[in-house]
């Protein structure tokens, strides 16, 4: 075999086998770190790499009550907002449901004025919360001065028990149930009033506004997000 | 589109090419320097085994033939890494340099590909020893001394024909790498994405190795990067400088989207995986699949073409033109399938769209075929000619090469298809 027909002819010609030697050079730096990377720096991470995390999601939540009353005259709307800057809460406060009781009585004093019928409701916006829930309780009337309760699910799957879940990450869960976007908005609250004459009305000059006490709950949660060893 | 769609119209492009491409090398009557007209066959074997792997992997493991599509995709990917290996030893510069040492290293090439489909077959798909990555190591190490030494030498930095001979190094390289060229941040990175990419898992020396011929392609990668940012510096731009930088952009931002993300499915980072958000799944299917399953093959088209591995003329006009048109028409539909799943369209505008598009993909053959058969680019064999040696073949050496290559694949289906009907374990046939 001569010169020509080797390999060496192939490194060497040109260049004295610069390009040989340079590549070599990084191919053996490259795969060096490459090989420590592996094996050292990230052994652990792939050695783990398909076993399935579990992580337990652990809730602690609080009441914030208040109440508010209001004088309602017949035929008339009235509109209670709440908002967290209303409620005087931490802008990323998790909120998870509100809940208004309403109740009233008969306060015209008239002897046998009947209860005024008494209409509640919220509208499906203004504030980010899982308007689609079936447990929603989104409006309620009545007239004989029953009290009433409406709620609205603000956090999407929210329940309020710990649990353990499976797979993905711990940032993916942290992700789930810390957006701060539920409870977002004003929510309110409509309450319009008819008031049904007593018999001795024409007497006493008539039953014309209803007081309405409203009772507002907003559950809030801390979420606590622990990785439990396999 | 799925990626198991891009699969089967990646499977289709590479099939078609690899078909028509060896049609092409039977029927042209003019004469070609034997490595290239080696090249051309190994070329289009090489498309014919993607072709067969991922049309089979498309339909899925899902199925009750899974045994069947795991071992015909795994077998075929070792025939195309060792034709890989094969078409780095003789082109573009021929390493095995007589027929002595060409009959040598086919036969060794051969030999460590049977070792490899026995290892899997016998032991373990997973085995270190069925692995499939020396490939990147083997080729990206020629193609890129090749590379390193054309495009700087000495007084020829504008020669046409010698810096050709770069070009088609990086253009091969890129052909079988490009895909992991899009996660080489990662590799520098430490991230997840780079180093969790492995074949089947399960093994943690081939989940090594394996990563290890990913990051031997990245380094190559990094040095041709190198390289045409210092050729460019000395105002020696060329087209394939344009493609290097296009794609370790592309890898600076798949960076940016794929940084945190975990396990990325099997092989070369080309699936996502299932913690990637809608976000990155997308990104990953219009980088690495598209490059994994629609640009190898243009890429390829491009090769046998423009670099005279397959020279045309007027007997084989038609058959090449057919082929330009399979390719361009197939890969610009699957693209806008791709874009249509990122921008829903209706399928009126859809139909359109498609229509103006494969107007287009013919329009442009018309406009560029001929400019891309007319004037191939030859080697600097006046310049340079020890480089290139003559030899004399026989007409039978270029059949038995085509023979061989149709007898392994057919074997290596067979045996899928006898392992599948005997419910072999694929992961613990050492047991048996």
């Amino acid at each position: 075999m001569n010169e020509e027909q080797g390999i060496r002819f192939l490194i060497t010609d040109d260049d004295s086998g610069r390009s040989f030697a340079l590549l070599s050079l990084a191919l053996v730096v490259g795969l060096a770190f490459h090989a420590y990377t592996f094996n050292v720096t990230k052994a652990n991470d792939i050695a783990n790499k398909y076993a399935v995390d579990v992580y337990s999601i652990d809730f602690e939540h609080y009441d914030v009550q208040d109440s508010d009353s209001l004088l309602i005259a017949n035929g008339e709307v009235d509109v209670l907002q709440l908002s967290r800057e209303i409620m005087g809460v931490d802008e990323g406060s998790l909120m998870a449901q509100i809940t208004f009781d309403v109740s009233y009585s008969e306060s015209s004093g008239q002897i046998g004025d009947p209860c005024d019928e008494v209409h509640v409701s919220i509208a499906p916006n203004g504030m980010e919360a899982d308007w689609q829930n079936e447990n929603n309780i989104l409006s309620d009337s009545n007239d004989n001065c029953d009290p009433m309760t409406l709620v609205v699910y603000v956090y999407p799957g929210y329940v309020g028990e710990s649990s353990e879940v499976v797979g993905n990450s711990a940032k993916y869960w942290n992700d789930v149930w810390t957006n701060e976007t539920y409870g977002s908005g004003t929510i309110e609250l409509e309450i319009s009033v008819e008031t049904n004459e007593g018999p001795t009305s024409f007497a006493t000059g008539g039953d014309d506004n209803e007081e309405i006490n409203v009772q507002w709950t907003v559950s809030f949660f801390e979420v606590e997000i622990k990785s439990i060893p396999s | 589109m799925a990626v198991d769609g891009l699969l089967a119209v990646g499977g289709i492009l590479s099939l078609a090419l690899g078909a028509s491409g060896l049609i092409l090398t039977r029927s042209q009557k003019q004469e070609i320097i034997w490595n290239k007209r080696f090249a051309a066959q190994i070329l289009c074997w090489i498309f014919i085994c993607k072709g067969i792997a991922n049309g089979v992997r498309s339909v899925g493991f899902e199925g009750e033939s899974w045994r069947f599509v795991l071992y015909s995709g795994h077998f075929t990917d070792q025939v195309f890494a060792g034709a890989v290996m094969l078409l780095a030893l003789i082109f573009p510069v021929p390493l095995l340099r007589t027929k002595k040492q060409f009959k040598f290293g086919a036969l060794a090439v051969l030999g460590y590909t049977l070792i490899s489909m026995g290892a899997a077959t016998f032991i373990s798909i997973n085995t270190p020893l069925a692995g499939l990555a020396d490939a990147y190591i083997v080729c990206g190490f020629i193609w890129g001394t090749v590379y390193l030494k054309f495009r700087f030498m000495s007084n020829y930095e504008d020669h046409k024909e010698v810096q050709g001979v770069s070009d088609v190094a990086i253009l091969l390289f890129i052909m079988v790498t490009g895909h992991i060229l899009f996660r080489w941040v990662g590799f520098l990175t430490r991230s997840n994405y780079f180093y969790f990419m492995d074949i089947y898992g399960g093994n943690i020396t081939s989940d090594y190795l394996w990563s290890m011929g990913l990051a031997a392609a990245v380094i190559f990668g990094i040095v041709i990067l190198l390289g045409e940012i210092y050729q460019v510096a000395q105002g020696n731009i060329r087209g394939t400088s344009y493609v290097i930088f296009t794609y370790m952009i592309i890898g600076v931002v798949s960076h940016i989207v794929l940084a945190g993300t975990g396990l990325s499915g099997s092989g070369g980072g080309t699936d996502a995986g299932d913690g990637y958000t809608k976000w990155q799944g997308i990104w990953t299917e219009i980088t690495s699949s598209v490059h994994f399953t629609m640009m190898r093959p243009i890429l390829g088209l491009y090769i046998l073409f423009h670099y005279g591995l397959v020279k045309i003329t007027e007997d084989n006009e038609q058959v090449g033109k057919t082929m330009a048109i399979v390719l361009i028409v197939v890969a610009t539909s699957a693209l806008l399938e791709i874009i249509q799943s990122l921008i829903p369209l209706t399928e009126m505008l859809s139909a359109g769209i498609l229509g103006i598009a494969i107007a287009f993909g013919i329009g442009w053959e018309e406009r560029s075929f001929q400019s891309l058969i007319s004037n191939p680019l030859r080697f600097p064999i006046r310049v340079k000619g020890l480089y290139f040696p003559e030899l004399e073949f026989e007409r039978s050496s270029y059949f038995a090469l085509d023979k061989g290559m149709a007898i392994l694949i057919g074997f290596v289906v067979f045996l899928a298809f006898i392992l599948e009907l005997s419910s072999a374990d694929p992961f613990t046939m050492s047991n048996w």
